[in-house]
């Protein structure tokens, strides 16, 4: 079934289009949990939750790109569900680290909420353009999809400290230019 | 203050960036001819070392085919030999670069390097590839990275001090015939780290020649014979073993279910007691069967662990060893099991349940990986370097 069909299913509020989805959707969105909740039973609750918030939210929303739509919900989802578990404790895993690094990369802003958001978010898009084609793939595998740094050194052909080494720098860069161009604090 | 929420936020970015990163990821070629062939081609290619050197009539014979080299390929002068270029030092925008090891070798370049910044600035080194040539032509890159004597939290801290000690290195495939006296033009160049169009502020050229022939003296290529270990997932082939001063390599034919989902390592000690430390690193043929196990070009450590200053140094073979004694860790992936899994037949689900209950087992720490999660698998194999 093609992404237009599903989505008719849920403008017309056809249950049906759920489990088309989660048929077609399921491994990609699987993937994306695993990276960050490493563990079968809260993937498959994540995933549970993300066919029905889209169900909540198609109508009256209509995604151009229906993948990255279930993507973007499984992740913000997924990292919910990890912060919730792990509220106060630090245990040294390879999720623990993907959001540590994320976190190096939060910062405080002052001015008006949503235009701070989308200046943020512009900023981001801006960074990724003007980053070399390997560079954004990387940062773009471990932040978006979650990969562990192993998966991206095969990916890549390089080996695991050059993979750090590379995000290291590109966060570095990115937080530079957020604080620079955002006035931000 | 609100705080801005980077983990949520990049979940909204451009779906261009999503759909190029969905795509597979392919390293950049230039030539039709297989990396493996030409990696094979290329197995006698030089390493340069600064012991050789010492010898005064090495020396002036170096000077004159140096000097002989670098007319016929336009430069008319400033061409070293080996032995001078090394600790000499090259300053730019106030940057000083001191080269303390260069090393070309089967189809890697690698520079030690020491840097002296004047500034706060905050910089980084790195080979420039589009400059930087053997024989006059610019090499076919495909990767790149810095090593740096620090863990990646050391860096997190920014601990990263105004003089500091780097190896570079650059992955290339290289050119058929490097000829006897290959004559190199190195350029290092610093960056600042904040500037993504990368335009440099310092660069420092090196140039030099050196005889493939007394250099070849400085490096091991064996090829291995009846070197294998046998373990679950299939037969681990050991193919070859190369040494020079600052890395060494073993290639090996993997079995396809040793591959992605797991780490593997190979560890033990020279004959003369060295321990060392293979960690699997890159590909070499395009099934991506064969792979390099490497050392590591700092001391081998996992990350977040404690380093005492005095271990933080190169963690190779001794040259004048006779053998390698070494035993293949495996430490599992467990995602990929899981995420091969479709979801729809029973054994797949047995497998991702197999593997949950190894979670369970041993943690969850499987992916950062903590020490005792590696597992020694197989018999020991032993490499004669001679």
């Amino acid at each position: 079934m093609t992404d237009e069909e599903i989505i008719a299913l849920f403008l017309a509020r056809e249950q049906s289009g759920i489990g088309e989805l989660a048929k077609k959707y399921s491994f990609y969105c699987q993937k994306i949990a695993w990276n960050l909740l490493g563990n079968k039973e809260d993937t498959e609750e994540c995933l549970n939750d993300t066919w029905y918030t889209v169900w909540s939210r198609i109508p009256p929303t209509v995604p151009p790109v229906l993948s990255h739509f279930c993507g973007r919900i499984t992740r913000n989802l997924s990292i919910d569900r990890l912060r919730q578990k792990y509220a106060g404790k630090r245990p040294d895993t390879h999720m623990v680290d993907v959001l540590g690094e994320m976190e190096q990369l939060n910062v405080s802003y002052t001015i008006d909420d949503q235009l701070a958001e989308k200046e943020l978010l512009k900023s981001i898009n801006d960074f990724l353009g003007q980053m070399r084609a390997e560079d954004r793939d990387i940062f773009v595998r471990r932040y978006w999809f979650m990969d562990s740094i192993a998966e991206i050194a095969g990916r890549h052909q390089m080996s695991e400290g050059s993979v750090k080494m590379n995000l290291y720098r590109s966060r570095k860069k990115l937080l530079k230019k957020l604080e620079k161009e955002g006035n931000f604090l | 203050m609100n705080k801005f929420d980077f983990s949520k936020e990049f979940g909204n970015i451009d779906s261009k960036y999503i759909h190029e990163a969905e795509e597979k990821w392919v390293v950049r070629k230039k030539s039709k001819t297989s990396y493996y062939c030409r990696a094979a081609a290329a197995c006698a290619a030089l390493v340069l070392v600064s012991v050789l050197f010492f010898n005064p009539t090495v020396q002036a014979k170096m000077k004159a085919l140096a000097l002989s080299i670098g007319e016929s390929f336009g430069f008319s002068s400033g061409v070293d030999s080996y032995s001078e270029i090394l600790n000499s030092s090259r300053t730019d925008n106030g940057i000083t670069v001191t080269l303390k090891e260069v090393v070309l070798d089967d189809g890697v370049l690698l520079a030690a390097i020491h840097e002296k910044i004047s500034s706060t600035e905050d910089l980084y080194f790195e080979i420039d590839t589009a400059e930087t040539t053997i024989n006059g032509e610019n090499m076919d890159s495909y990767g790149s990275g810095t090593y740096l004597p620090y863990t990646i939290r050391d860096l997190q801290n920014s601990c990263i001090e105004e003089e500091a000690d780097e190896i570079l290195e650059n992955r290339f495939r290289t050119p058929s015939e490097l000829g006897e006296n290959p004559s190199v033009h190195l350029v290092i160049q610093a960056c600042r780290t904040d500037e993504l169009d990368k335009e440099a502020v310092g660069r420092f050229s090196f140039d030099f020649t050196v005889s493939r022939a007394e250099m070849k003296k400085q490096t091991l290529h064996k090829t291995l014979a009846d070197t294998s270990i046998i373990t679950e997932a299939g037969t681990v082939i050991f193919k070859e073993f190369s040494l020079n001063p600052l890395q060494s390599a073993i290639t090996a034919e993997l079995p396809e279910r040793l591959l992605g989902g797991y780490e593997l390592q190979l560890r033990g000690n020279d004959s003369k007691g060295n321990k060392v430390w293979y960690r699997l690193s890159d590909a070499v043929s395009e099934d991506f069967l064969t792979w390099n196990f490497r050392t590591d070009l700092w001391g081998a450590y996992e990350d977040g662990e404690i380093i005492d200053e005095n271990a933080k140094r190169l963690a190779i073979p001794d040259m004048d060893s006779e053998y390698l004694e070494l035993q293949l860790y495996v430490r599992p992936i467990m995602d990929k099991k899981f995420l091969n899994a479709s979801g729809d037949s029973s054994e797949e689900l047995q497998d991702a349940a197999e593997t949950e209950e190894y979670a369970e087992e041993y943690g969850t720490e499987y992916i950062s990986g903590s020490e005792e999660e590696w597992e020694a698998v197989g018999e020991k194999i032993r490499i004669e370097m001679r």
